[in-house]
């Protein structure tokens, strides 16, 4: 699905071509960037100059159904050029960083999962549920329907020369809804990353609850308890048989030593996140000498730097797509505000009358409510995100709170669990997702923009329209 | 923590604040007023006596509890006959009330507006029935806030004590201010009663002198006691600054270019009157926090009387300014002005007095953030108390609804503005009806 | 601060064409020639008493221009609807309140104002100290960008509306030049504003620069132990658990030291002892411009130093220092800031106030004019709705960069806690995550907030909410427009009994009106999004 979508914003040039490689062939990628607005801008400008294959120059458009044509026009070329320039402005490089500090943070991740020995549970690629994939079907079959709706009425008002109109009409509010695609697509890669760490953080917290245990027995109920958490029922009775038996500890040494090789090249890949492997390493190795074995808090620090890893990548990207995220919102805006209007005071009263004043309406219904979808859709990723990694703290307060063993035995670990607590403040006071500061783009938006429809519907449904539509002939 | 340890201290601390006195750069920073006043006030006095004009009225319409002195730092509940007319007063005030409703009903009290057309009158009715309901939930949680009242009368001077024990200061109050509004309220309101009689035209019965007299009370007192709420934040103020002045002497700003020697013996000190100053910045929040509770929801009704007020008064001075006849009756204009004066005045006094405490009060762990502290001592002392007043943010609430600052006043003022708008517009819309209707006459 | 020999160059030094600007125009009162000399803004009895003249003599000319061009209003009250007249009437005097704002706050400032670069250079040599260097260059460019736009901008409105929309046959006519003086006075203000904020943020980023260096040096320094020392590293016991970071953090500054040499163009100077080839060749890097006066090379005699010096070298500690020290920079800066937003509150507050009233009224006229309704003189500027545009550009753009730098300011600062989390994790020591813990919890307690007299704060959703705000009064303004015309024409065509007539003019008016509406709706919601 994200790569249909990858293709489909490359083809209408909405990011670069080999956006993944910095070295590529410079002039293609960034031509095939052009192609599309500057047939956009020809089409704008041929239509707005030489008067032609406008809806509003035909005969039989009236005054309302010229004066919303006009504004939907207007408003999509604004839309549209604020949201090529700004791709234009975002380059490969975004996409080249972005794909780099993930590739960094997945590796932490999987080495993380193979300390806290989740990965043997569910060491598959995430399954999406059945919502995501209704969301998808059902996002994509409304992009069709508006488009096909679009294009039939044109080509049966225009013929061959549909695509001039076609394109100062839908495109670019396809071509803005797409980029918010990307930046969906974005932002669920992030908050998928929250959910793994928040996973293994929760694994430490339920070890801490099973090991709550003073401290002189430190030794053999954990491991004892450990033993238990592991997944196969075989194990856990061979656990039970045996507490003091070495062999589980045999494995879990050679399992380390067949982790290791693959880490090595790891760290020759990315020379600059690997120091804190090594120390994980000798803390681990460490906890093994010291018999005590190594459980998932040796986690925590990288798991710490991780979640700031991600929320210095969230930052990135709100940076690159929380401006487009304006112009998008505003489109929205003004797109669901005038559709209503025109839906309630024009076309109740003399829809049927006139195919062009129905095809304008149902134009402004069909691309408010497209446009509504993805900008929901937006927001609750964005929410989701910023819920998954305020969870995160959450656990850490929660771990903090229950005084695990290892805490209570070690300053280090409890000082770097504040530490990570207040680094989350000031991440907190620092960053949410949000569209250049204006607003912040969680469900309070969906509040405050739904509260500014009302007052400014309440003043457009005030106009008295029938005089108008009298005028037109429309109405007896 | 009793208070026992600090007395024996009185004497070094006495000694460490002369020299720190010498040694503060600016000395004029570290008390201009506060530390001016003699150490021990004379037994004798009364206590609040910067309040004591406005404290007076408010006992004598029996909105505060008539309360004894038992020492100069410490009151006492009220006495029987006081707490007999103080109850006396409040059912007289009630009666007074039912009273003018009645003879508002009848068609008496239609002669006291000073009717343009139909919408004023509405207006002065609301605005009427506004000032009564205020003053009226004024007497009732007045009435049933006495022990707060002097409950927190009584936590205010004893921490006046402790600080003077401590330190040998006596915080003064400086709510001169209080007399100045208590001048302008009885003067706005003379001037209101006056304009009032004086437009009148035809027979004045005294029931009318009673209805107009009681209104102009009612207003005032109301008044009276926001001014009161204000003050009692201004002397809560006070204390927040001073408990940051003292801190603020820790801040490393004041430790540039000493020697070790010095500083060292200068942070000796810190952990007790850190001490100290946390547990006065607690007592104090808790002080602010019933004064918020005792007061808000009076404040919240004088708002939206005082809203609705200037809201009233400006569009009344909008229409008699672009009237068209040209005909501009000064006495509404005068009227206008008066009101707004007050009423300008009054909420700018709530809410920058509201303000400047909770500013105080916040500012608190923003000083603490400066002080340097070298041991890890120190640091534990500091990291505690930052640690509690994270996210702490403390506000001075309208029952909740919403936090009163200067930006209330903003707020307010905004609001005025887009309810003017809109009524200029229903005005508008009048004046076109009514000249088709005369066109249609004639 | 008894030194007297300047480490840092004063940032005043790139104000020099501003200043000299704003003396001769009358923005600032102090004294030039100390300025030219010594670089320090003092109070000047003379600047003073020339500053009121220029303001007697602006309010002068521009009660004069009020009166000679009040004349075309005369017909104005008589022919239109009070609202039009009753915003003029209003809007006509906003200028000129601005302007004396900003002048009487720059007269009552004008020791204040000094003793606010004075402790901005003092910051800097604290900064210099902890090797955290601030280029002042840019500053320069950005004051005469600012300058070249503001001119360009005003000479471009004044032209424009005095060639197209006044009568320059009459003599008077060239008082109109006078109308530019209030905003052009408000912007040079203005850029003072906003460049030393920018200053601002420029050190608040210095410092996270600095802290973020530590963590990448750091980072280098591991991977470079790792390499060396892989194989003995594993075998440590666990008595010895914290042992290796603080081994690291001891090597990491010997390899600090050596690195700074090679990095130093970057860092500037290194260490305490080892001087002079970093300084040289940081000189050369820098070019003259920004650390000129560094002279090679007192060793500076601050407490702070001589406190680490006395306290044991380890490295902890010295770190410990280092991060202190930047933390008390970090508060002095957020002190600076709020002083600075004391000292321009009250022209800040005026400037937003008319920017809003400017913007709305200017909207709403530019509405007017092309209903053919006549509008007040003074705002003649709106019959041209290119004119219009650049106007709106011009004064939102004030606006939106003063609102924008203090978001971003005080964003910067909020940065820095989140950095120094990133020294103590990527240390992961235990004596170091106490020391960060304790400084973030002050760090969290510093805070900088631009507010407007404490009305609103200077952040991007306060300009949300206005954008919103100008959208619906220009809404319920031209509603209001609407209304009085249709009453007007309902009594006409009443009167002359002729009531198709009547309707389908108000029907073809309607027609062009929404368009208009929209046309406005659009300009507002895209404005705040471009600039």
């Amino acid at each position: 699905m994200i790569q249909v979508m990858n293709w489909l914003s490359m083809a209408i040039g909405l990011i670069p071509l080999n956006r993944q490689q910095l070295q590529s062939n410079f002039m293609l990628d960034y031509v095939m960037m052009l192609i599309m607005p500057c047939l956009y801008l020809a089409s704008y400008l041929g239509i707005n100059l030489f008067h032609r294959f406008g809806l509003p120059f035909l005969d039989d458009c009236n005054s309302v159904c010229r004066l919303s044509n006009n504004l939907f026009m207007h408003l999509g070329a604004f839309l549209y050029v604020t949201v090529i320039l700004l791709s234009l402005y975002r380059r490969k490089q975004f996409f080249v960083d972005f794909e780099t500090r993930l590739a960094e943070i997945d590796v932490i991740i999987q080495k993380c999962r193979r300390v806290a020995e989740l990965d043997k549970m569910r060491s598959q690629a995430v399954k999406h549920s059945v919502a995501y994939h209704f969301t998808w079907l059902f996002v994509f079959s409304v992009f069709i329907f508006a488009l096909y709706y679009d294009s039939r009425e044109l080509y049966l008002t225009f013929g061959e020369y549909a695509i001039i109109p076609f394109m100062v009409s839908s495109f670019p509010y396809l071509a803005g809804s797409i980029i918010q695609g990307e930046f969906i697509y974005h932002v669920s890669v992030i908050s998928n990353r929250f959910e793994q760490i928040n996973k293994l953080f929760e694994k430490i917290n339920q070890e801490a609850r099973h090991r709550h245990a003073p401290l002189t027995v430190f030794d053999i109920e954990s491991e004892g308890k450990k033993q238990e958490l592991k997944p196969t029922p075989a194990e856990k009775a061979a656990a039970t048989k045996a507490i003091f038996s070495n062999e589980p500890k045999l494995a879990d040494e050679l399992k380390r030593q067949k982790a290791q090789p693959p880490k090595q090249e790891d760290e020759d890949e990315l020379n600059t996140s690997d120091e804190e492997d090594d120390d994980i390493f000798d803390y681990n190795d460490g906890m093994m000498g010291e018999n005590t074995d190594s459980t998932s808090e040796a986690n925590l620090p990288d798991l710490f730097k991780l979640h700031d890893k991600i929320l210095a990548l969230s930052v990135i990207t709100n940076g690159e797509f929380g401006p487009q995220c304006v112009p998008y919102m505003a489109a929205c805006f003004v797109v669901s505000i005038f559709g209503i209007f025109l839906e309630t005071k024009v076309n109740f009263i003399v829809s049927g009358k006139s195919r062009l004043l129905d095809y304008v309406t149902y134009l402004y219904v069909i691309w408010s409510f497209t446009t509504m979808v993805v900008a929901y859709i937006v927001l609750r990723l964005c929410c989701n995100a910023n819920n998954h990694s305020k969870q995160s703290a959450m656990i850490v307060h929660e771990i903090m709170q229950k005084k695990p063993a290892f805490m209570l035995s070690n300053d280090l670990f409890y000082n770097k669990m504040k530490s990570f607590t207040l680094q989350f403040l000031h991440w907190e006071g620092y960053f949410q997702f949000n569209g250049i500061g204006l607003f912040a783009l969680d469900y309070t938006f969906i509040f405050s923009t739904v509260s500014a429809a009302t007052s400014y519907l309440i003043v457009l449904l005030q106009f008295d329209m029938t005089s108008i539509l009298r005028n037109e002939g429309l109405m007896t | 923590m009793s208070p026992n340890s600090w007395v024996i201290e009185m004497a070094a601390h006495k000694s460490r604040l002369q020299v720190r006195r010498s040694l503060s750069p600016h000395p004029h920073a570290l008390g201009s007023d506060a530390f001016v006043r003699s150490p021990h006030a004379p037994v004798g006095n009364p206590v609040f006596e910067d309040i004591g004009t406005i404290l007076s009225v408010l006992k004598a319409s029996g909105l505060l509890p008539i309360y004894e002195q038992v020492s100069s730092f410490e009151v006492g509940p009220p006495t029987r006959t006081n707490e007999f007319y103080s109850f006396f007063v409040r059912g007289v005030v009630h009666a007074l009330t039912i009273f003018n409703i009645y003879s508002l009903m009848t068609p008496n009290g239609a002669k006291l507006f000073i009717s343009l057309r139909e919408t004023d009158n509405v207006n002065q009715w609301i605005e009427l029935l506004l000032c009564i309901l205020t003053y009226t939930l004024t007497v009732f949680v007045c009435a049933r806030n006495t022990k707060c009242i002097i409950q927190i009368m009584n936590e205010i001077l004893k921490l006046d004590q402790e600080v003077l024990r401590q330190f040998g200061v006596a915080l003064s109050n400086n709510c001169n201010f209080s007399i100045k509004f208590l001048l302008l309220i009885a003067a706005c309101q003379a001037y209101i009663i006056f304009i009032r009689i004086h437009v009148l035209d035809g027979v004045i019965t005294p029931t009318t002198y009673i209805l107009i007299g009681f209104y102009a009370i009612q207003n005032g007192l109301t008044a009276t006691y926001i001014v009161f709420a204000s003050a009692l934040l201004r002397i809560v103020c006070i204390r927040f600054q001073f408990v940051n002045r003292l801190l603020n002497g820790y801040s490393y700003a004041q430790l540039l270019g000493k020697s070790r020697r010095q500083l060292q013996s200068h942070m000796e000190s810190f952990p007790e009157d850190s001490l100290f100053i946390y547990r006065t910045h607690n007592r104090l929040l808790r002080i602010y926090k019933s004064i918020n509770e005792c007061c808000s929801l009076i404040i919240v009704c004088f708002l939206g009387y005082s809203f609705y007020t200037v809201t009233t008064n400006w569009y009344n001075l909008f229409v008699q300014i672009t009237n068209n006849k040209g005909v501009i009756s000064s006495h509404i204009m005068q009227w206008c002005l008066a009101w707004l004066c007050l009423h300008t005045a009054l909420l700018t006094l709530l809410s920058r007095s509201c303000g400047a405490t909770t500013n105080e009060a916040n500012i608190t762990s923003q000083i603490l953030a400066r002080v340097y502290g070298k041991s890890k001592e120190f640091q534990n002392i500091i990291d505690k108390f930052l640690t509690k007043s994270i996210k702490q943010e403390v506000q001075f609430t309208a029952y909740g609804f919403f936090a009163i600052d200067n930006s209330t006043l903003f707020k307010i003022f905004s609001a005025v503005t887009t309810y003017l708008v809109i009524l200029i517009q229903f005005k508008q819309l009048e004046d076109s009806k009514l000249e088709e209707q005369l066109q249609e006459t004639n | 601060m008894s030194q007297v020999t300047p480490m840092v160059q004063p940032l005043l030094l790139q104000f020099q064409q501003l200043f000299f600007l704003s003396k001769v125009v009358g923005v600032l009162p102090q004294d030039l020639t100390k300025f030219r000399h010594k670089n320090v803004l003092e109070k000047s009895r003379n600047g003073m008493i020339y500053m009121l003249g220029m303001l007697a003599l602006y309010v002068g000319l521009y009660n004069l221009l009020i009166y000679s061009f009040s004349e075309e209003d005369r017909t104005l009250k008589a022919t239109q609807s009070t609202l039009t007249f009753v915003i003029g009437l209003f809007l006509t005097y906003i200028g000129l309140i601005m302007m004396a704002t900003d002048q009487v706050t720059a007269l009552f400032n004008q020791g204040k104002l000094g003793e606010l670069y004075e402790r901005i250079r003092v910051v800097d040599e604290r900064l210099y100290r902890e090797q955290c260097l601030v280029n002042n260059s840019c500053i320069a460019k950005r004051i005469r960008i600012m300058l070249v736009m503001t001119i360009i901008f005003e000479l471009f409105i004044l032209l424009t509306t005095y060639i197209e929309l006044v009568d320059y046959t009459q003599w008077l006519s060239l008082l109109w030049m006078v109308s530019a003086i209030p905003t052009f006075i408000n912007t040079l203000d203005k850029i003072w504003f906003a460049v030393s904020l920018f200053a601002l943020k420029e050190r608040f980023e210095a410092i996270n620069a600095t802290l973020e260096d530590l963590v990448t040096e750091h980072e280098k320094f591991q991977t470079w132990l790792t390499g060396d020392a892989d194989a003995p590293e594993p075998h440590t016991a666990d008595s010895s658990e914290t042992q290796p970071p603080q081994y690291d953090s001891n090597l990491e500054y010997l390899y600090k030291e050596l690195g700074g040499i090679d990095i130093g163009s970057l860092r500037g100077s290194g260490g305490k002892n080892n001087k002079v080839a970093p300084i040289a060749h940081s000189l050369n890097s820098f070019g003259e411009s920004i650390q000129t006066p560094r002279k090679p090379h007192q060793p500076n005699p601050n407490p702070m130093m001589n406190m680490a010096h006395e306290s044991e070298l380890s490295n902890a500690t010295k770190v410990e220092e280092k991060l202190n020290n930047l933390c008390q920079v970090h508060d002095e800066i957020c002190e600076i800031g709020k002083a600075m937003n004391g000292l321009w509150s009250y022209p800040i507050l005026s400037l937003m106030a008319y920017g809003f009233l400017i913007f709305t009224a200017q909207l709403y006229f530019l509405y007017c004019a092309t209903r053919a309704q006549s509008i007040p003189s003074l705002f003649r500027s709106a019959k041209n709705p290119f004119i219009t545009v650049i106007v709106l550009v011009y004064t939102s753009g004030k606006c939106i960069y003063l609102i924008y730098l203090s978001w971003k300011t005080s964003l910067a600062s909020k940065r820095t806690g989140i950095s120094l989390h990133k020294c103590g994790v990527v240390a992961d020591d235990n004596l170091l995550y106490e020391i960060v813990n304790h400084l973030s919890l002050k760090l969290l307690n510093h805070s900088v907030d631009f507010s407007a007299c404490g009305f609103f704060t200077l952040d991007m959703e306060t300009l949300y909410g206005v954008s919103g705000g100008i959208t619906s009064y220009l809404i319920i303004l031209i509603q209001f427009n609407l209304a009085a015309q249709q009453a007007k024409d309902a009594i006409q065509s009443f009167n002359s009994f002729n009531d198709t007539a009547g309707l389908v003019g108000a029907a073809t008016e309607f027609g062009n009106e929404s368009s208009t509406l929209y046309d406005l709706v659009t300009t507002t919601m895209m404005t705040p999004s471009n600039y």
